[in-house]
């Protein structure tokens, strides 16, 4: 399990983390998104030791990050900028991180040779930005992480290799149990791989729920008024509405059920529950905290 | 790594040695081909070489070649090794690792060391090689020479590492660990310039030396020495010819090293602790540490207040200003608040990355202010009454007092009521500071006469007190004819003090046990001819001259005679000294021949080195000379002046330099100036 708990930092005065808490459960896909400068890298360099915190706990299966190597030894990370020695070959960063991790996969290595169809002596500086990230999967996934913590990870992926980089992922998900920790803005495809989301803004954790729980916390609701009610009922705690023609779409925080039962006071003549996407659910939670949507949205 | 406890990892180690192998390849092969050019040399049968010609090479190198160079090349080992920890990118792979901070520490300081020790080991077994080839080989010096130059080698890398964590700038890096290798001698230069030029006594002190330590380059370049003993062997086959050879070589002071390679330890163990408390987000600072920053900020408008304040004194003011030996606290404060200003803001702008950083600075401006006024009146104002202080008889060890062209030790308990005396006259010169101010912005000398009423007077004195520490005090002074004649003026004070019987003998260390005479010779300028004096004679010589000293023929110093009234004669004597540790055991005094020195005259008649008609005053010798000289002008064309002419001139500078007359602005200032001088 992955646990932030109060997680505080500071950078020259300014709070990054401001007592950011988060749990990703073991064997789970965990996916952080927030807008920028919400604090989603900073609590990941936490989580891979590289910050101390201020104040609060950073920990993994139970044990502090900070200076544990045995226990960093079965995390892996991929940053949004990943590093590699100039001027190295992708064999040369192989042999460093054989170094370094001791479950480091030399079979692995040459399997996955055959889907990334990178020559392994190129220099790595002469790769285009997708294939450097292509190696960066690569390398990673050779270490057999039990944690994954990617950044940004799919920026630069071709939609085919990105695909192919989440089938990786999800097979060792699925066949090792490795929890994965992933911070995206890219929320459509967030919502196809993750099993648990967490929102973060202005250095706090400020939603975190499973998937299913997330959907059922808050629903859209399609509602034709009768004749002589058209407009909607003040008393209904609604989060946005909207009106085409004679349909209103109605967001409330409350599940579908209970959403259906309240309006159904009101004898609408159609009323319909749609899921809402992960999206939307961001949307609407942070439309309340001031939030310009549309920067995030891609 | 593997281990929680690892401390070394080998893949890293590995990683930087082939990373940057272009830094120590470079090195190692330019290093390389000078023991190489020896060997083209050895075999081409050029090089004849014995096991001490290494030693003293090696030596050599020790210890001054190496510092240099590893001072330099250490810099760049650190920029190549710590250069993860400049960078956001680099840090955050290298800090996500598996692996401790203590290994990460310990593996890239192993292998910067690594990185520093290649091109010496390169060099020293090609030297080795070469030695071994040319039969010279000998085990103990290189042995030493490679613990001296590890020793180096650690201390210089430790130090650029402490740096290293001191920042997060690899740019910065070089440019702090530079600054903290010779920010001692700059501050002492500095404040050694400051001070002088505030406080009466203080004049024309240029740099102290006393925190040399500090900058181990300077400190071992001055104090670790190859000391070669030679002796004079005949040459076979050449009778009464000799030759030097070198017998041996040892190293002096390697101890220094010793204390600097564990000094370097102490330093590696301060880089850990910062790396310990090192962020990682401080990649791109150029101070790594929160607390360091204010520091800097205020350090670096210091040292521009104090460098770029005196600079632009002089720049500004100073061509206006007579007495260019004071400053004057005023402009001197408006220089320095700009200088340090700018200092200030420059520090800010390169901590903050930005060049705006006016808004909000006025604090911290007005603690620069604030300071540079503090220091300009705590100084100016003397509050620590350093000007004044005149020490005490049973403070000092002993004095040492040049005046008069002459150096004099005096020591309590036998000279208690000399050493009084003398205060009585050092305070006389400090009651009468404005009045020798006055006198240097309206100099008395306007003609050639004015110089029989007033000379130009340099008096030294130091005060070796019996707490270690010294009062050092020089005072360029006036002396006019006036104010010898009233009693109570430090001219009146310090003439009867010279002259005094018992100073006169002083003078001449005659009795004196600390002081032993070594050898002495007499140039006889009239003819030419000089001779040295033996060991008997010297006995005898010496004893004439004090003889005549007590009956005032010699000693008495004229402090306005443009040394009319000496002979062209003059004698050297250098002594050795006993239980005067700044003498370095060396001593000499210079005494010119003068009319009624009976004793002296007839004694070195006696001896043959002198007759009655080498006995011509120097005015008188000048005379001759410039006869001498305008014939030659007449004779020779241009192109001859140079062969003919130069020689007796420098030959009449020399003769000059009279003990009783010479120039006091090129008076040498100590014993060992003044033999300089004198033998010239």
């Amino acid at each position: 399990m992955i646990r932030a708990e109060n997680v505080v930092k500071t950078f020259d005065g300014f709070r990054a983390l401001d007592g950011a808490t988060l749990t990703a459960p073991t064997g789970s896909v965990y996916g952080l998104v927030g807008p920028n400068g919400a604090g989603k890298s900073t609590i990941i360099r936490h989580l891979t030791g590289i910050y101390r915190q201020d104040s609060g706990e950073v920990q993994i299966n139970g044990e502090n990050v900070w200076e544990n190597p045995e226990l960093k030894s079965k995390i892996a990370a991929i940053p949004d900028d990943w590093f590699y020695f100039n001027p190295s070959s992708v064999r040369d960063m192989m042999k460093f991180y054989r170094g370094f991790y001791p479950r480091f996969s030399m079979e692995r290595y040459e399997k996955l040779k055959e889907v990334f169809q990178i020559d392994e002596k190129r220099v790595i500086r002469r790769l285009s930005k997708g294939m450097q990230k292509q190696v960066a999967f690569w390398l990673t996934l050779c270490c057999m992480p039990d944690y994954l913590i990617l950044d940004e990870p799919v920026d630069g992926l071709d939609p085919v290799m990105r695909r192919q980089v989440w089938s990786l992922v999800m097979g060792d998900v699925s066949q090792n149990g490795m929890t994965v920790l992933v911070s995206s803005h890219n929320l459509r495809e967030l919502e196809d791989v993750c099993d648990h989301v967490g929102i973060m803004d202005k250095g706090k954790v400020i939603l975190e729920r499973s998937l299913e729980q997330l959907q059922d916390n808050m629903v859209k609701l399609q509602v034709v008024f009768p004749e002589g009610a058209e407009e909607v009922p003040a008393e209904l705690p609604v989060l946005h509405a909207s009106k085409l023609g004679r349909v209103h779409t109605l967001i409330m925080r409350m599940n579908a059920q209970e959403a259906e039962e309240r309006v159904a006071a009101y004898h609408p003549i159609l009323a319909e529950a749609v899921p809402l996407t992960l999206e939307e659910i961001f949307i609407y939670e942070l439309g309340g905290v001031d939030y310009e949507v549309k920067d995030i949205l891609l | 790594m593997k281990s929680k406890t690892s401390f070394f990892n080998a893949t890293l180690y590995k990683k930087n040695l082939t990373r940057f192998w272009p830094l120590w390849g470079l090195t190692a092969f330019f290093g390389g081909l000078v023991p190489l050019s020896g060997m083209m040399m050895y075999l081409n049968g050029d090089l004849r070489v014995k096991a001490t010609d290494f030693a003293q090479a090696y030596y050599g190198g020790v210890a001054y070649f190496a510092p240099v160079v590893t001072l330099c090349y250490a810099a760049l080992c650190a920029m190549a090794v710590w250069s993860y920890l400049y960078n956001p990118r680099s840090v955050g792979m290298m800090h996500a690792l598996p692996i401790r901070r203590e290994a990460l520490f310990v593996t890239n300081f192993l292998s910067g060391l690594t990185m520093v020790a290649i091109p010496w080991a390169v060099v020293g077994a090609l030297c080795a090689a070469l030695s071994l080839m040319s039969g010279a080989f000998s085990a103990g010096p290189l042995f030493l020479t490679i613990l001296c130059i590890f020793g180096e080698g650690l201390f210089y890398f430790a130090s650029a590492t402490a740096a290293a964590f001191v920042t997060g700038n690899v740019f910065a890096l070089p440019a702090l660990y530079f600054l903290f290798h010779f920010l001692a001698p700059t501050l002492d230069f500095l404040v050694t310039q400051f001070s002088s030029n505030m406080i009466f006594g203080l004049q024309s002190r240029v740099y102290t030396g006393v925190a040399d330590w500090l900058s181990p380059t300077v400190y071992i370049m001055k104090n670790v020495n190859p000391k070669s003993v030679y002796e004079q062997v005949p040459i076979p086959g050449q009778p009464n010819a000799t030759e030097s050879v070198l017998r041996s070589v040892t190293l002096e002071n390697a101890w220094v090293i010793a204390v600097y390679a564990l000094a370097g330890l102490a330093l590696l163990g301060a880089a850990y602790a910062l790396y310990r408390y090192r962020q990682s987000e401080c990649a791109g600072e150029v101070v790594a540490m929160r607390w360091g920053r204010p520091v800097f900020r205020y350090g670096i408008a210091a040292l521009c207040a104090l460098g770029g304040g005196q600079l632009l004194y002089v720049m500004l003011f100073n061509a206006f200003d007579i007495d260019s030996n004071t400053y004057r606290i005023l402009p001197l404060i408006a220089c320095m608040l700009v200088a340090g200003a700018i200092g200030y803001y420059g520090a800010s702008m390169l901590l903050a990355k930005t060049l705006r950083v006016f808004k909000g600075s006025l604090r911290g401006l007005a603690i620069v202010a604030a300071g540079c006024v503090v220091v300009c009146c705590f100084v100016g104002f003397d509050l620590l009454g350093i000007a004044n202080r005149v020490p005490s008889v049973d403070e000092v060890k002993y004095v040492r007092l040049y005046t008069a062209n002459n150096t004099y030790y005096l020591f309590p308990g036998e000279d208690s009521a000399v050493i009084e005396e003398w205060r009585g006259v050092h305070k006389a010169i400090i009651a009468d500071k404005d009045y020798m101010r006055g006198k240097f912005r309206n100099p008395p000398v306007t003609s050639e006469n004015d110089y029989r009423k007033h000379t130009y007077m340099t008096v030294r004195v130091c005060y070796y007190l019996k707490n270690g520490l010294t009062v050092d005090r020089h005072y360029p002074l006036w002396l006019s004819q006036e104010r010898m004649q009233e009693p109570g003026t430090y001219d009146n004070l310090l003439d009867r003090f010279v002259n005094s019987t018992e100073m006169k003998l002083r003078r001449l260390r005659f009795g004196d046990p600390r002081f032993i005479v070594e050898n002495g010779n007499i140039d006889v300028q009239r003819s030419g001819n000089g001779f040295e004096f033996s060991s008997r004679e010297l006995q005898e010589i010496l004893a004439a001259i004090a003889a005549d000293a007590k009956a005032d023929a010699w000693g008495q110093y004229d402090w306005f005679d443009e040394d009319n009234t000496t002979y062209a004669v003059s004698m050297f004597f250098w002594y050795s000294v006993k239980d005067i540790e700044e003498l370095a055991n060396r001593d000499n005094i210079n005494v010119y021949l003068r009319p009624g020195m009976e004793n002296t005259i007839a004694a070195l008649k006696k001896m043959g080195y002198l007759t009655d008609e080498d006995l011509i005053t120097q005015s008188e010798m000048r005379k001759i000379w410039e006869e001498r000289d305008s014939r030659k002008f007449v004779q020779n064309d241009a192109s001859d002046l140079s062969d003919t002419i130069l020689p007796e001139a420098v030959t009449e500078g020399a003769a000059l330099s009279d003990d009783a007359n010479a120039n006091p602005n090129s008076a040498p200032q100590t014993p060992a100036e003044s033999s300089a001088a004198s033998m010239s």
